[in-house]
């Protein structure tokens, strides 16, 4: 436990290095979302700036994780769920590499094809397995109030958002983009919510 | 509702963190039921009456 002057400068730090990694983050995200409706760079700029939002969030994780221990903010099931979080970032992209590699390299057909598109959907299921897992195992009463305000507020982002999308997207409007894009939309939606949570203090 | 439990904390010349840390929740939970944001579950307002050796209708009263 850190206190005094050396808590504060702590906190100082890791709340610097959260909102650096955090914005670098949203940066690349916001790329990768231009190069997915734009199709223009080759797959390996788009799979290089994975990588490094790959690398932006884990930092931001553990910063955020540094912090919340500094702010004594963080509950047993938060600490956890931030550490699989990073962990099935990791799944996810080694998934992304794999299905690419295959389908790039082989002629993958048939029900191996379905086996190899579904390796990158397992970090993302991972993803919602430990948020799920975190609501159950969140013994603070407020915090967990707080968290499933938040995914609520995502859930409605994500409906909204994609609902619009999709009847542009059937007049031609915009160009298509794939399904699983709704829970990076849904992710997005958290940020609003903190946003909106951080406004109503 | 209302309480009194940032008095109590005072009396006791408790942090929002050390009353934090006896309830086993987060400061932010503490802080929260403070300003009157939030409403604790009954189990955790008996905790916290228990903490202060007092009935709940002595801490927590309605608006």
């Amino acid at each position: 436990m850190i206190n005094g002057n050396e808590g504060e400068k702590q906190t100082a730090v890791w709340g610097g290095r959260l909102k650096l990694f955090g914005m670098a983050s949203i940066l690349c995200l916001a790329l990768s979302m231009v190069f997915v409706l734009t199709q223009s760079p080759p797959d390996w700029q788009r799979g290089l700036i994975a990588v490094v939002n790959v690398i932006l969030l884990l930092a931001a994780g553990w910063s955020m994780m540094r912090l919340m221990e500094v702010n004594r903010a963080a509950t047993t099931a938060s600490s956890r769920y931030l550490k699989r979080m990073m962990l099935v970032m990791v799944i996810y992209v080694a998934g992304v590499f794999f299905a690419e590699f295959l389908f790039d390299h082989y002629a993958v057909t048939g029900i191996l094809a379905f086996v190899v598109a579904l390796v990158p959907a397992l970090g993302v299921l991972g993803f919602i397995g430990a948020i799920g897992r975190y609501l159950l195992e969140e013994q603070d009463e407020y915090i967990r109030m707080r968290e499933t305000q938040k995914f609520l507020i995502a859930t409605g982002f994500m409906m909204v958002i994609i609902t619009v999308y999709g009847f542009f997207e059937q007049y031609d409007l915009v160009p298509h983009i794939p399904v699983y894009f709704a829970f990076v939309v849904w992710c997005a939606g958290l940020g609003v919510a903190s946003l909106f949570q951080w406004r109503r203090g | 509702m209302k309480n009194r439990l940032k008095v109590l904390r005072a009396e006791r010349d408790w942090s929002q963190a050390d009353l934090a840390e006896r309830l086993k929740v987060s400061r932010q939970s503490v802080n929260a039921i403070e300003t009157g944001k939030y409403d604790p579950s009954l189990p955790l307002a008996f905790r916290i009456a228990d903490l202060f050796e007092m009935p709940i209708e002595e801490i927590f009263q309605r608006d």
